[in-house]
């Protein structure tokens, strides 16, 4: 009798995973087959041997293995305390490396608050006015980039002591001129007065202008000078 | 009689229920960074741990790499351990995978090769008497159990050395419950031809 097939559903039947049916069935074929009755004993036998532990597990050295355990968690845990640490030092090295390629190339971008926006027939605001002795930038001596983006301006916030006249043509405004400083502003009046009764035919020699592009496609700095060099109030 | 049996239930009961709860309160030790607590779960399971790895990987050298790699995988993911459920479950998974990986990484996780003493045994004349001594006979166990593809043998050893449900054991290896039964019982009737195969090696 060949049996192979009815091998798998004794081992379902060794195993309890068989329903009441089945087993009956299973149980029948075992008491009228010798062979599959051996087939099962040796299941069974097979069973026992699967349930005794290993020889080698009551001589193995579980000591030893757990220092080795130990001493991998401590490693572990060291390299983890060190990588916030080793982190930071990256980002720092990282964020110097990329202000000193900056510098030296020249492109350190000017933060947009710090950018006046100015805008032709708008007075350029004081406030906002770079010293023109002290900036090339309103000399116009500093070289400009090919592609227009601007270096720095570095006294820019300064208040007061330098600026440029805007009079490329558009005369400025008084209701343009914002200032905290009474007498500045009333400074600054009176040179708008006088520029205004001017008739432009009267103008001496044409200012020189000096546009900066920023970083920002939306401002554009114009800078206005005297061909004299001799800046305004 | 019968109250024997129920006053030993009781106290395996008991035993169990103890064991749990020293084991739930070393665990949260050991997640509070308490190495001395975590060294002594790893007491509780490294047996088990290394018989089941043993015989996931037929050998010594082997089953030692992944006990010590279990363990280690276990402190790291102590966060996500449960501390409400028994741990065996979490580690005989961590222990199939690890096991699982070593094979890929020396690639004889699908081999069928006969181990050395299976090869001696198929002579005769290495074993004249036909005995067989219990270190003898895991060797041949083991041989037979290289034979399985390795799903196989995991359901069948989780099953039979660690005693699991069928759910449980499906649950461990990302099977339905049903391919976990069959696959444990067509790793029974292909262990039992291998001896069969082999017949008289073993007393």
């Amino acid at each position: 009798m060949n049996c192979l097939p009815f091998e798998e559903r004794i081992a379902l039947y060794v195993d309890g995973a068989l329903d009441r049916h089945e087993v009956r069935l299973v149980e029948e074929h075992l008491r009228s087959c010798s062979a599959c009755a051996e087939f099962a004993d040796g299941l069974e036998y097979d069973r026992i041997g699967l349930r005794t532990p290993p020889p080698e597990s009551s001589e193995v050295d579980y000591g030893a293995l757990r220092v080795e355990i130990r001493r991998a968690i401590v490693r572990e845990r060291r390299t983890k305390r060190l990588i916030p640490a080793l982190l930071i030092a990256a980002s720092i090295l990282i964020a110097v490396g990329i202000a000193a390629m900056r510098m030296v190339s020249g492109r350190i971008p000017v933060p947009q608050s710090q950018i006046a926006q100015v805008k032709v027939g708008q007075a350029v605001p004081p406030a906002t006015l770079s010293k023109s002795g002290a900036d090339p930038l309103v000399r116009g001596r500093r070289p400009r980039r090919p592609d227009g983006i601007s270096p720095s301006i570095d006294s820019m916030g300064d208040s007061g002591s330098g600026g440029t006249r805007a009079d490329q043509g558009v005369r400025p405004t008084m209701e343009s001129v914002p200032t905290a400083d009474p007498a500045l502003e009333a400074a600054l009046r009176e040179f708008i007065a006088a520029e205004e009764a001017v008739p432009d035919s009267l103008s001496p020699v044409p200012p020189i202008e000096i546009r900066i592009v920023t970083g920002d496609p939306n401002v554009i700095l114009i800078l206005l000078q005297e061909t004299s060099g001799v800046s305004n109030e | 009689v019968a109250d024997v049996a129920v006053a030993d239930t009781v106290v395996r009961m008991d035993e169990h229920a103890e064991r749990e709860t020293s084991e739930a309160q070393l665990l949260s030790r050991a997640k509070r960074g308490d190495l001395d607590a975590f060294e002594q779960i790893v007491v509780l399971h490294e047996r088990r741990i290394f018989g089941l790895a043993l015989r996931l990987t037929g050998s010594v050298e082997d089953a030692k790499d992944a006990m010590q790699e279990t363990f280690i995988r276990m402190h790291r993911k102590l966060a996500q351990v449960d501390a409400g459920r028994a741990l065996g479950p979490w580690l005989y998974t961590v222990t199939v995978n690890v096991c699982r990986d070593l094979g890929r990484v020396r690639q004889r996780s699908r081999l069928i090769p006969m181990d050395e003493w299976a090869a001696r045994a198929a002579d005769p004349a290495a074993n004249p008497e036909g005995l067989c001594s219990g270190r003898e006979r895991e060797s041949h166990l083991r041989a037979g159990l290289r034979t399985l593809p390795e799903k196989e043998r995991a359901a069948l050893l989780l099953r039979e050395m660690e005693g699991l449900s069928t759910d449980e054991v499906a649950r461990i290896l990302g099977s339905s419950p049903a391919t976990v039964r069959s696959q444990i019982s067509m790793a029974r009737v292909k262990l039992r031809r291998f001896f069969a195969r082999h017949r008289g090696e073993i007393a």
